[in-house]
């Protein structure tokens, strides 16, 4: 269980980072001022922090300094777009910086990057009798390797990454194949047909009328 | 090169002129009077010479029919007699040379400009004994005709005396060049120090060091410049001050324009995409799309603010005398539902009178200041507008019993963005702008706003405006 902290003082923006990351998996606390937040971050203990700069009270850079010692990842979020604040946010040790107005789904990755870099996700992921293992992408099933193609590997981390959601086709086409979705939902289904076949996962990966697929797990 | 060079070097110029040419003058002026004394001398002794011979000739009976004959007694004569003896000269005849004891027999042709009324004389340089000579003639007469008489005087000591000045001359003037030349650079530096911490002042200042200044000593010229440039200095600084001020200014308005702006945006895309790419709880869709309503509200009330802001000043307000009374009414009516809405208790009273101003600009500043005052006001509390005509104008007062500005935040309220309790300025959909606008427009009126607060208790704005004439 990977246990995120959320400072920011904009509500609606720290309620969207609550439930994105709920959604993705992760655990969220959330917090809308610098005082609180190092006192958060000092009294429990979190896999990551993710820092808004214009904070009421302490803002982001001075809490930075006071987290360094704490050897908690860091990343800022930020409407401060200049290089010079970059410059500044990575200097005083933050592990990356992302600027406002930024997609969930960005978000999502580079938060996957800093923790893989200070080994705080699982390699392997273990899903039935199926095994993915994220560093040398290698699909087992019962101890079998599978044969993935790269488009079906990656539909299946995204699967993975959005467990029990339902996902809209266009979704899928657009973070998969990285293209905005044209109106041709035959790639997504037919894709989605050979991964259920390999992996075994008819049942796992269940049709929603009108929607597109979800990955269900039961724990 | 160096300005103290150039002083130098024209200085030793002028110097060396001067020496040169007043030497000149005086070695030139004392040998003339030399050589005129001298030449004086060679006339005189001449003349006495002359006279002797002529006594003499007389006292021989010498005349030129006997000439060859008497002569040779003339001659004896005069070898014989001291006074002849001391003097070298020479006596010719109509057949030649009767007497001579010069050492040099040179012949200057002098003779031949002299008559039997007339003397001449020449100078020249002697062939013979490398001599500068006086070389004179004049006549002897004789009863029956002339004889002619020459002497010659060494005068070479004068030449010699004026070549010795020369090279004394020479020796004087290489002394005034070194030393005066010393001396000159010694002091030019000295007197050119000034301007070369005045150079080294501006370099500073042009290096960015804009707090430089120059030392100012005396009152010469250098130091009025020096003053000068110290003055200019300062102005420089205060524009660069006031530059980077507004520079600063500019970017925290952009800073906090961005920030408003990228809120809302996030919030928006942020929400609009889970709700495309996920089938949502009921529960969770309506929070999402609440978000979007509301961000997407606020990003309309920030452009709708910034317009205002942008607008008002480029356009030509319609500056009219305009009633108190009515614009007292006007407001009231435009901000008592929302006040009565609040539960707070509104009055809105104004003293007859005229405004000089334009009535929608002066609708929005009351309107605004008023819609602060019901944000701050708790329930049940009361809101009151009064107006006032002054001797010069007229006055409008805005009072709350709310929750008051603290004392450090009410210099920067009326900045764009500046928000005291940013997320209850939040909730109620501002964006900081209000104030700002209010102040500009009061700034186009050319009035005056005053803010006084004290927390918990209420505060009062007053607006002062021109005007003031009975309506």
């Amino acid at each position: 269980m990977i246990r995120i902290l959320i400072v920011e003082d904009e509500k609606p923006i720290a309620d969207l980072l609550d439930m994105s990351l709920t959604a993705a998996g992760y655990v969220c606390d959330c917090i809308n001022n610098g005082t609180d937040a190092a006192d958060a971050a000092a009294s429990r203990r979190y896999d990551l922090i993710l820092l808004d700069v214009m904070l009421p009270g302490i803002d982001g850079f001075e809490l930075m300094e006071y987290l360094a010692p704490l050897e908690i990842p860091v990343i800022f979020i930020t409407a401060k777009n200049s290089v010079k604040d970059r410059v500044k946010g990575l200097k005083l040790g933050a592990d990356d910086y992302i600027v406002k107005p930024f997609e969930i789904a960005e978000l999502l990755a580079r938060m996957e990057t800093v923790l893989r870099r200070y080994h705080k996700t699982d390699t392997k992921i273990v899903l039935g009798d199926v095994t993915v293992d994220t560093q040398s992408r290698v699909v087992t099933r019962g101890g079998q390797p599978v044969n993935l193609t790269a488009k079906e590997y990656a539909l299946l981390l995204f699967f993975l990454q959005n467990k029990n959601i339902a996902l809209f086709r266009e979704t899928i086409y657009e973070r998969v194949w990285e293209n905005d979705y044209m109106g041709d939902s035959r790639t997504v289904d037919l894709h989605v047909q050979r991964l259920r076949k390999k992996l075994g996962w008819e049942e796992r990966i269940t049709a929603v009328y009108k929607v597109g697929y979800r990955l269900e797990v039961n724990e | 090169m160096k300005f103290a060079f150039k002083v130098t070097l024209s200085a030793l110029t002028v110097m060396i002129l001067a020496v040169s040419i007043g030497s000149y003058a005086l070695i030139t002026l004392s040998f003339r009077t030399s050589l005129e004394r001298e030449t004086k001398v060679a006339q005189e002794e001449l003349k006495m010479l002359r006279g002797s011979y002529e006594a003499l000739c007389g006292a021989r009976g010498v005349t030129i029919e006997n000439l060859d004959a008497s002569s040779r007694g003339v001659n004896r004569a005069a070898q014989e007699s001291p006074y002849f003896r001391d003097h070298q000269f020479r006596v010719t005849g109509p057949r030649g040379v009767i007497y001579s004891n010069l050492p040099s027999q040179s012949d200057s042709g002098l003779l031949e400009l002299t008559g039997p009324q007339t003397s001449a004389y020449v100078i020249r340089c002697d062939a013979d004994t490398d001599q500068i000579q006086i070389h004179c003639a004049g006549p002897v007469l004789l009863p029956d005709g002339v004889l002619y008489m020459e002497t010659a005087r060494d005068i070479s000591s004068i030449y010699a005396a004026r070549e010795t000045h020369y090279t004394l001359y020479r020796w004087v003037l290489l002394a005034v060049a070194f030393l005066g030349g010393g001396l000159l650079l010694i002091i030019s530096t000295l007197l050119t120090r000034p301007i070369k911490s005045l150079e080294k002042g501006a370099q500073r200042i042009a290096q960015g060091d804009y707090s430089s200044r120059v030392p100012v000593e005396g009152s010469d010229e250098v130091s009025l410049l020096a003053e000068s440039f110290n003055h200019m200095a300062e102005t420089v600084e205060k524009n660069i001050e006031a530059l980077e001020e507004a520079a600063q200014h500019q970017e925290d308005f952009t800073a906090s324009f961005v920030h408003e702006l990228k809120t809302p945006l996030t919030s928006i895309i942020g929400y609009a995409d889970i709700l495309r790419s996920q089938e949502l709880p009921e529960e969770l869709r309506l929070k999402a799309a609440g978000y979007i309503f509301s961000e997407g509200k606020r990003l309309e009330n920030l452009s709708l603010s910034l317009m205002t802001l942008l607008v008002v000043g480029h356009t030509d307000e319609d500056m009219a005398e305009i009633s108190a009374q009515r614009l007292c009414e006007t407001v009231r009516r435009a901000t008592q539902p929302s006040l009565a809405a609040h539960d707070l208790r509104f009055s809105a009273q104004a003293e007859d009178g005229a405004i000089l101003g334009d009535m929608s600009l002066l609708e929005t500043l009351l309107i605004n200041l008023l819609d602060n005052a019901r944000k701050a006001s708790p329930p049940g509390s009361t809101v009151t507008l009064t107006g006032q005509r002054l001797p010069k104008g007229y006055r409008f007062t805005v009072e709350d019993q709310g929750r008051g500005i603290p004392e450090q935040d009410l210099k920067f309220i009326t900045e764009p963005f500046y928000m005291v309790d940013k997320s209850r300025s939040r909730a109620e959909g501002g964006a900081g702008l209000g104030l700002s606008l209010c102040r500009r427009i009061v700034e186009l009126h050319h009035g005056a706003m005053t803010f006084e607060s004290r927390e918990g208790e209420g505060t009062r704005v007053q607006v002062t405006l021109g005007g003031g004439a009975h309506a």
